[in-house]
């Protein structure tokens, strides 16, 4: 089968949205299909958006693919009598967000027609589609409440997970993600202050925004963290992760209002380690249970503070808690096996 | 430097100047910069401009364009590529268009036929393409 996933991007700009694309890639590959991968590089411009919207109505996909695979929006404004929508999140300034400080526009009547004209493409171009998915409940109980429209859940696997396993546990806290502002680094910095064990803290990730970087920094020196703190500002590489996943306490990844469950949380289970997070971490929180296979805290020093402190304690309870993290994983059916089933049936 | 490279493409025909694409992208990351392929499904010539017209491209210093489709693409640094088979005998040649940072680079490259094509033509080809590839980094610089 000739099957076409089509999404969009910002150039250079890379994470778990383009993850999700080309690890699937690989693995429809695997199984003998010819596929394609279309990324329309997008903007975050408010004012261009319907336009943008209508440039994807122009591609033209009906005689080259039998089956078109979408992901984030407005690719799945594209047309396609075999149109699948793996729907990972919506423009969310235009959706739960428009009331936040992220909009960054004014709400007046000019926006608010912008908004509610996204919305109903939105709506008439998924209606289009044979089925959606998406990858958190979070996202698809979005779909209903905006969109009207039903869903179903399919959690997105990491590429080969046989590469991460369990090589014991030393003292760190591992964070490996892009570093940034509402991934709250800063936040786990911070609590290094008030931690009364040895426990240690590695941020690994390259930081996009040089500032934030730089107040990452700035905690761990004027605290005289240095010791207890490692902060590698670049992409590690994939053995270098596996390694530090391998080798860990736990795995703390605490994004502010995440659209899933972010891949850190899975590639810890997957090494049979728990994660830390916070009460707001969105998505995150359809995997992490508190006490069961990780820690979920408030979102403030002291209280992240504590709960590594108590990991580090009681490594013995969060041996238990990787162990049950990995458990989840087959409890969530988080597998290729079971996503390219739901996508090539 | 972040380059990002655009181009027409058949979905699930791999072609001569595809493979031509990629191994600029290659040939520029070596060099140090970033770089990127984005490849557009052709369609109707129509649509095909409407939707080049339309594009956005942020976070990009160059946008090096590869066919003609692609040249209508709006970006304040732009570097057009064409291949040009009249120019089949010269060395790359470039030319400065009157628009601020736009550099046009004619290709010495014969129409391409991929049942002509041999290893050795792509190796010879190659050639060309590291030094086109050269030229546009040292526009650039």
């Amino acid at each position: 089968m000739k099957i076409a996933l089509c999404s969009s991007s910002v150039p250079f700009v890379q994470g778990g949205y383009r993850n999700i694309v080309e690890w699937l890639h690989a693995k429809i590959v695997e199984h003998g299909h010819q596929v394609e991968i279309l990324y329309i590089p997008q903007d975050d411009q408010a004012q261009t958006r319907v336009e943008q919207f209508g440039m994807y109505r122009l591609i033209d996909l009906a005689q080259s693919a039998e089956r078109i695979i979408c992901f984030r929006p407005f690719s799945y404004a594209i047309p396609h009598d075999h149109k699948i929508v793996w729907f990972i999140h919506h423009l969310r300034i235009f959706y739960d967000l428009w009331d936040s400080s992220l909009r960054g526009f004014p709400d007046d009547a000019r926006h608010r027609n912008l908004r509610d004209t996204l919305r109903g493409l939105d709506t008439a171009a998924l209606v289009e589609a044979r089925k959606i998915y998406t990858n958190s409940r979070i996202i698809g109980e979005r779909l209903k409440f905006y969109n009207g429209l039903d869903s179903e859940v399919l959690y997105p696997p990491i590429y080969k997970p046989e590469n991460y396993r369990n090589l014991g546990q030393n003292d760190e806290i591992a964070c490996v993600c892009r570093i940034e502002e509402h991934k709250r680094q800063h936040l786990l910095v911070e609590a290094m202050r008030h931690t009364r064990t040895p426990v240690r803290l590695r941020l690994s990730g390259r930081c996009a925004d040089a500032a934030y970087g730089i107040k990452i920094r700035q905690i761990i020196t004027e605290n005289g963290l240095e010791n207890r703190v490692s902060f590698e500002n670049r992409w590690i590489t994939d053995q270098e992760k596996f390694d530090t996943f391998a080798n860990c306490l736990a795995s703390a990844y605490l994004p502010m209002d995440e659209d899933s469950f972010g891949y850190p949380t899975l590639e810890a289970a997957h090494s049979c380690k728990p994660s830390l997070t916070a009460i707001d971490s969105g998505g995150v929180l359809e995997f992490v249970e508190d006490g069961r296979n990780g820690n979920v805290c408030q979102p403030d020093p002291i209280d992240l503070a504590d709960k590594m402190d108590q990991m580090y304690m009681n490594k013995s309870k969060s041996k238990n808690m990787g162990i049950e993290a990995r458990e989840k994983i087959g409890e969530l059916q988080i597998s290729w096996t079971h996503v390219l089933e739901k996508l090539l049936k | 430097m972040r380059i990002l490279l655009v181009k027409c493409f058949r979905p699930f025909e791999s072609t001569p100047s595809d493979k031509m694409a990629f191994e600029i992208v290659r040939i520029i990351q070596e060099t140090g910069n970033s770089c990127e392929l984005v490849r557009i499904p052709e369609t109707d010539q129509e649509n095909l401009l409407r939707l080049m017209r339309t594009l956005e491209i942020e976070n990009t210093d160059w946008l090096v364009s590869l066919d003609g489709p692609s040249h209508e693409i709006r970006h304040r640094s732009k570097i057009l590529v064409e291949l040009m088979p009249e120019f089949g005998s010269k060395s790359i040649d470039t030319q400065l268009l009157g628009q601020t940072g736009v550099l046009r680079v004619f290709l010495p490259m014969e129409t391409i036929n991929p049942a002509n094509l041999d290893a050795a033509k792509i190796v010879q080809r190659f050639a060309n393409i590291e030094e086109l590839a050269g030229l546009i980094v040292g526009a650039i610089d």
